[in-house]
């Protein structure tokens, strides 16, 4: 084990790695991600080392568990390189079959390549695959190359090559104006300037700094950290230990921290197997590669939970070991954060990029994207399109082609109708602007927000009023209680939702929402106050009419509101096969075999059993209002 | 760093003001007898901007923005402050009607409503709440006390004012600062014979007997903090104030009987 004096001596080490890894070898990699994991890549692991072992093969094909792929849907997935073919849905059984062309290098296994689902085409090439060629995997790209617990992995392919480059070639505020330069802007939600972030930490005054990772991340859905974390931790660290250098080095002692979700238990694994091996390799520790005076440490700290300690300073109140609640930050944490001293806070995937733009430098970086958001942005892209995951695209890319592209468009060749982008707290936007470019003013314009990456996309059969009614749900929920309107606000714009979505709503609730929502953005002492009235605010801008149609029509147009819609039997549908009949929980449907079925409205309690069971879609739902 | 000698000036209302750097708007205001309202501020408290009732608009430059007045510091020239813009009315109309809608049953909050001409909300009332929760009872027993016997239980909507699990706190000296700073008077302190009660953390603490009148009148854990705390001659804690009014009388009447008889000789 190699424990680096100088920086030289990890190039050779990677050129060490480098010799002895023949590229032509094939090497399987299984995604371990959490959404291949839950499809059963565990046993198709396993499966592997079994018919490896078994045939003596492993000399010829190498294994690798690797970190999420992003094409969470058709997991669990596996690559075989060099030649990046990609097999999806693979199962235990299936390995013998692939392992045997993988060794005897003749041909594919045709029944486990990607099917595009209108034209029936395979596509046998990883990069080919329409999910993956509208996108730029810069940062998530490496996580399908690497096993994330090996620190020689990540060095091999030339992990850690930054560090010294910014520790030896640049001093701390030419790392700074590198990283200003780029362009870069926060990736957690608020989108501010990471140089200029650092540069008012480097001038802060203080007797210690403090870098911290926020890898509290809590959307509904939404899971770009997590995944870089558990796929590639060693990038997100490296980024870390440029800006402690960065911020702190010939000023003042520094420390680091990550606040990660308890949830989040692979990733606080694999974040401290990442610590302890750069600990090893005299990554972390005191004169850091031989930079004298340059010590560096970090400590890891789970978060129990709470939304709102994404929130900075509900962040690092936790870390002290206060409850997480926000504080005003008129005086920003930069100047004053933990413990009273500057502290320096970014997203995972804001410190995940650091490396990238170091080494490539700042032209490079800034050459990706729209004149304000520069490189790239990981989504996590959900809802009811063809093709969930996660996925990495150019900023300045339009929704359409990250929805149609690269989502494959929406499931069951239903309509679109809506695209919430930025988590719980983004707006929810319509067809209209699905020709915006993700750009964080851009979306911020139209009410929405770039947030951490929630992208959560609706199709016809939802109703946007029952939305918003979701949203400020999660986020009545989440809220910490401290100031007046988040804790007040939230709960009586809740009320109201609820009001007309039971069929009560009434005449003025529209401008009572909107002056509620208005008055809760204006006045909440934090941000997650101050974006909770996106989701309201958004829907009550761009579908109006579906409101209006609940409070004076008592319909629900998309019929999803449980008061205001009812179950029919269409008669011509019917096969009278009576499934309805024996899974109704009220005795509710009358009807005998092969005769038409007929719903007792007086019985019915609207349960959606009918709906659900009918394989003939002749149970349908319907909301004819007054 | 704020150098403390370092002098500020800004408009409030349109009126210019010079105040030191990290003065608060509040603070300002006050300063040209602009008085912004505020709920949960208390002069010996750091300021905790909870309520929201003392927002005011800023405007730096080109950027507007609301900011509450108790804690926002001014730390250049140059800022402009509104403190009765339209938005401003708006939005703490709503935040008024918010507050009256949890604390209906509260006089004080009524009262307060009614000043900004809010009479009664179509919002959803709770029933007999009338804590609004500014945090000054948290605040003033855990950094003015140092006892922080009571806390903030649950989260969001169900946030409220409680004693750990639920139960008499350890802690609590019954001294009573929370029912003096809660500026709704809505914890309640009574002196029973040989008790005193703070219904609310369910708080009853044995009061100390006066050396003098044998009344009981004080909790015997306040007077043991003061004891500590503060530079008085023990004996002047072992009163009640009724008879070390009556000690002081009698000492200053000896003191002239004293002076008078020193004369004469």
């Amino acid at each position: 084990m190699p424990r680096f004096q100088d920086p030289a001596e990890i190039s050779e080490f990677r050129r060490a790695l480098q010799v002895g890894h023949d590229p032509h070898q094939p090497y399987v990699a299984i995604c371990g991600g959490t959404g291949c994991l839950a499809l059963g890549a565990a046993e198709v692991r396993h499966a592997f080392e079994e018919a490896i072992a078994k045939n003596g093969a492993e000399v010829k094909v190498r294994m690798k568990f690797t970190g999420c792929h992003g094409f969470c849907e058709k997991g669990p997935l596996v690559v075989i390189h060099p030649q990046e073919h990609l097999y999806v849905g693979v199962k235990a059984k299936d390995v013998p079959e692939i392992l045997e062309k993988v060794v005897g290098q003749n041909g594919l296994v045709e029944r486990l390549l990607y099917q595009d689902p209108a034209t029936k085409e395979r596509t046998a090439r990883e990069s080919d695959v329409p999910f993956y060629r509208h996108q730029k995997r810069l940062v998530f790209g490496m996580n399908g190359m690497i096993d994330p617990t090996s620190i020689d992995d990540y060095i091999r392919i030339g992990g850690y090559s930054a560090l010294p480059k910014a520790l030896f070639e640049m001093t701390p505020e030419q790392v700074i104006a590198e990283v200003k330069r780029a362009g870069l802007r926060g990736r957690g939600g608020g989108g501010f300037s990471a140089g200029t972030k650092w540069e008012t930490c480097r001038k802060a005054h203080g007797n210690v700094r403090y870098v911290i990772i926020n890898a509290d991340e809590g959307d509904p859905g939404a899971y770009m950290d997590r995944s870089l974390l558990e796929g590639n931790p060693h990038s997100v660290l490296e980024g870390l230990i440029i800006g402690a250098y960065a911020i702190s080095y010939g000023l003042s002692p520094v420390q680091g921290f990550i606040y990660v979700r308890h949830e989040y238990p692979l990733a606080v694994k694999y974040f401290t197997t990442a610590v302890e091996k750069a600990r090893e390799y005299g990554l972390l520790g005191e004169d850091i590669l031989g930079k004298d005076g340059f010590n560096f440490d970090v400590q890891i700290s789970q978060g129990g939970g709470a939304f709102v300690c994404g929130e900075s300073s509900a962040l690092m109140a936790s870390l002290e070991g206060k409850p997480g609640e926000p504080r005003a930050k008129y005086v920003h944490t930069v100047h004053k954060g933990l413990h009273n001293q500057p502290s320096n806070l970014n997203n995972v995937e804001t410190w995940a990029n650091v490396p990238l733009i170091v080494n490539n430098g700042a032209d490079w970086y800034a050459a990706m994207g729209t004149e304000g958001s520069k490189g790239t942005k990981i989504f996590s892209l959900v809802g009811k399109i063809n093709h969930t995951g996660l996925v990495e695209v150019p900023m300045g890319i339009t929704l359409r082609e990250i929805v149609y592209g690269i989502g494959g468009g929406i499931r069951e060749n239903k309509q679109f109708k809506a695209v919430q982008t930025g988590g719980p707290s983004g707006g929810c936007l319509p067809e209209s602007l699905l020709d915006l470019p993700v750009d964080f003013d851009a979306l911020t314009k139209v009410g929405s927000m770039m947030g951490s990456g929630g992208m959560i996309v609706m199709d016809q059969d939802t109703c946007m009023v029952d939305v918003a009614r979701y949203f400020l749900n999660f986020l009545k929920g989440e809220s910490c209680g401290k100031c007046t309107p988040c804790r007040e606000g939230i709960k009586q714009i809740l009320h109201i939702l609820d009001r007309i979505c039971e069929g009560d709503g009434k005449d003025g609730d529209l401008q009572r929402l909107i002056d509620l929502g208005n008055a809760v953005q204006d006045t909440s002492l934090c941000a997650l106050g101050g974006s909770a009235a996106n989701p309201l605010l958004t829907t009550i801008n761009y579908f109006e009419e579906e409101y209006l149609a609940h409070i004076h029509s008592k319909r629900c147009p998309a019929a999803v509101c449980r008061a205001l819609i009812e179950y029919m039997i269409v008669a011509e549908k019917c096969t009278g096969c009576m499934a309805c009949i024996k899974r109704c929980p009220k005795d509710g449907i009358a009807g005998v075999l092969k005769k038409p079925h007929f719903i007792d409205r007086e019985k019915c309690i609207k349960c959606g059993i009918c709906y659900e069971t009918c394989n003939f879609d002749a149970v349908v739902r319907i909301s004819v209002g007054v | 760093m704020a150098e403390p000698d370092r002098i500020c000036t800004l408009e409030i209302d349109g009126k210019p003001v010079s105040v030191p750097e990290g003065t608060t708007i509040l603070e300002a205001g006050r300063k040209l007898g602009i008085e912004i309202p505020t709920l949960c501020h208390h002069p010996a408290l750091e300021p905790y901007g909870v309520c929201r009732v003392c927002i005011v608009e800023i405007k730096r430059g080109r950027r507007v923005r609301v900011v509450t007045a108790c804690n926002f510091p001014v730390e250049e020239d140059g800022l402009e402050v509104s403190t009765n813009s339209e938005r401003i009315r708006k939005d703490r109309r709503v935040v008024i009607e918010l507050l009256l809608a949890r604390c209906f049953s509260s006089p004080v909050i009524r009262e307060f409503a009614a000043r900004f001409g809010v009479i009664d909300t179509d919002l959803e009332k709770t029933d007999g709440e009338e804590c609004i929760l500014c945090g000054l009872c948290v605040n003033v027993c855990r950094d003015l006390i140092g006892q922080a016997a009571i806390g903030f239980e649950s989260r969001g909507a169900d946030r409220k004012t409680a004693t750990p699990f639920g139960t008499p706190s350890e802690e609590c000296i019954g001294c009573g600062a929370c029912v003096y700073v809660c500026p709704t008077g809505c914890i309640k302190m009574e002196d029973l014979p040989e008790e005193r009660m703070i219904d609310r953390w369910m708080s009853l603490m044995p009061c100390l007997k006066c050396r003098s009148c044998g009344k009981a009148f004080g909790s015997v854990r306040q007077l043991e903090l003061l004891k500590n705390r503060q530079p008085l001659v023990k004996s002047y804690l072992e009163m009640c104030p009724q008879c070390r009014a009556k000690g002081l009388g009698e000492a200053l009447v000896g003191q002239a009987v004293a002076k008078k008889e020193a004369y004469a000789g």
